[in-house]
């Protein structure tokens, strides 16, 4: 399966502001690059797009993706787990 | 009856077909220029034979960062720069506990007509399986309001208004109504609007009332009404505040007047319009004698321009035959929800120059349209009080009177 990290990284990046783009780490706090909840929809509405999969997410319930890697490893599992034709209409 | 405030102008901003900014629009005005022509590029869904009202020289990116216009639809861009030129104009401060005396409202036809559609043309058409996630507050009529509140800080009494045609008026009315009150010591008002879509511009064709050519109020051989987009918003506060600071007062909210048809959904109706304009008269304590200029709703439909006509016939009596009366919208199309504030500021500037901006595409006299319309040619004229008449579809009739401050 595809490594997916640099793809995350990407559309968290575009989220944050720009001088702060080229540093990020995976340990990285969401809420320390300044993401709001409204960056937070928009970001699992791109990796929504991007890979084809659905991210269970509800902005009413407490969220278990708090770092960057949180993130990856979440989007890289649901990519991982996708049945091959899943998304072909993506 | 006796107000506890006298309410001012001290700021006005305009997008529009002819201009961004409130004075480079009334040049444009001034010298009969049409912003009305066939779709640019960027509208290429619609068809090509359609004129209209486009706003084409605005760049957002101009205005707002990336991130900003991720929750910003078109109607929302236009009102916050609007808001942005009237407020610099002023000078009106918003620090700490003026803020909260300040009110936001905004008026719109729409909404984010924008967003609705790329919503819409995503799942019907290209059968995503999602839309973007900010679609419902983008698209939401409040927007405008919202995003005025939120970029200026305003944080006094502030929401939509949506009366068709009428809601930019109904907006400055509301605003003016809360000042002289002391509801609220001033306020950001006007109207909104971006809806030149496909879907949209769909539903208009469907009214049969849209013209080929382009917009002629009341013209003989005027075919209909023509869509635009822009955004207007004025900034009123009291005249003890406004000279408490110093600053320059354009002119003088003088009255207002609004009612309903209760009739039609889409005819117009002479009663209603009279109605609101001999409202609008008395709430100032004007007479039809007073006024040097009406701003007339005139949008070039068969329908409106010979009840307005007979409206003013029956509001003002003899004076409707020597007053002037225009309507620029010949020169930006019909705004919908911001074409009321649109020519609230006309109806300003025209008593600040002392000029009556013309209607042009004017052909030559209908039978039932028989008084001075300033055809094609603006015209010099002793302008001290003014209306502007907004009647909107929905039989809702909305009239404001605006004054220069001596």
């Amino acid at each position: 399966m595809a490594d997916v990290t640099s793809d995350v990284i990407a559309i968290i990046a575009n989220k944050v502001a720009p001088e702060k783009r080229a540093a990020i780490q995976p340990g990285d706090k969401l809420q320390d690059l300044g993401i709001e909840s409204i960056d937070s929809i928009e970001m699992i509405f791109e990796i929504e797009e991007k890979f084809g999969v659905q991210v269970p997410y509800n902005a009413n319930t407490a969220s278990e993706l708090s770092t960057v890697a949180d993130v990856v490893g979440a989007v890289q599992k649901l990519v991982d787990d996708k049945p091959a034709t899943a998304g072909a209409a993506e | 009856m006796n107000w506890p405030h006298r309410v001012v102008v001290t700021g006005a901003g305009v997008v529009s077909p002819l201009a961004t900014g409130a004075i480079p629009y009334w040049d444009g005005l001034k010298n009969g220029r049409s912003g009305i022509a066939s779709p640019s590029a960027a509208l290429a869904a619609l068809s090509p034979k359609q004129p209209v009202g486009e706003v084409k020289d605005f760049d957002p990116l101009r205005h707002f960062g990336e991130r900003e216009l991720v929750s910003l639809d078109r109607v929302a861009q236009f009102a916050v720069v609007a808001a942005r030129e009237a407020l610099a104009q002023s000078g009106l401060p918003l620090e700490g506990s003026a803020s909260e005396r300040t009110a936001a409202i905004i008026g719109t036809g729409v909404g984010g007509a924008v967003t609705l559609d790329d919503a819409y043309r995503r799942v019907y058409l290209d059968k995503a399986a999602r839309v973007h996630p900010l679609t419902i507050p983008r698209l939401m009529p409040n927007a405008p309001a919202s995003q005025v509140s939120m970029h200026l800080g305003v944080r006094g009494p502030s929401f939509g208004i949506v009366s068709a045609c009428a809601s930019a008026t109904h907006a400055i009315g509301l605003a003016f109504q809360m000042v002289r009150a002391g509801i609220a010591d001033a306020a950001l008002a006007g109207g909104s609007e971006a809806c030149l879509t496909f879907g949209t511009m769909k539903g208009w064709e469907a009214l049969r009332v849209m013209a080929p050519d382009t917009c002629r109020p009341f013209s003989r051989d005027r075919k209909g009404l023509v869509i635009g987009e822009g955004a207007a918003v004025v900034v009123l506060e009291t005249l003890d505040g406004a000279r408490k600071r110093g600053a320059e007062i354009l002119a003088e909210v003088a009255g207002f007047g609004m009612t309903a048809d209760a009739a039609d959904l889409t005819n117009p109706d002479v009663n209603g319009m009279t109605r609101a304009i001999a409202g609008c008269l008395s709430d100032g304590g004007l007479n039809a004698d007073d006024l040097d200029y009406v701003n007339a709703h005139g949008t070039g439909t068969f329908a409106n321009d010979s009840t307005e006509t007979a409206a003013l016939k029956s509001a003002l009596g003899d004076r409707a035959r020597t007053v002037p009366i225009s309507s620029t919208k010949s020169m930006v199309g019909h705004a919908l929800g911001a074409a009321g504030a649109l020519e609230f500021v006309a109806t300003l500037l025209a008593i600040r120059d002392r000029v009556a901006p013309p209607t042009i595409g004017y052909l030559g006299p209908d039978p039932a349209c028989d008084l001075d319309y300033v055809p094609n040619t603006a015209r010099e004229a002793p302008i001290d009080t003014a209306i502007s008449n907004s009647f909107a579809f929905g039989g809702l009739n909305a009239v404001l009177a605006v004054r220069r401050f001596a």
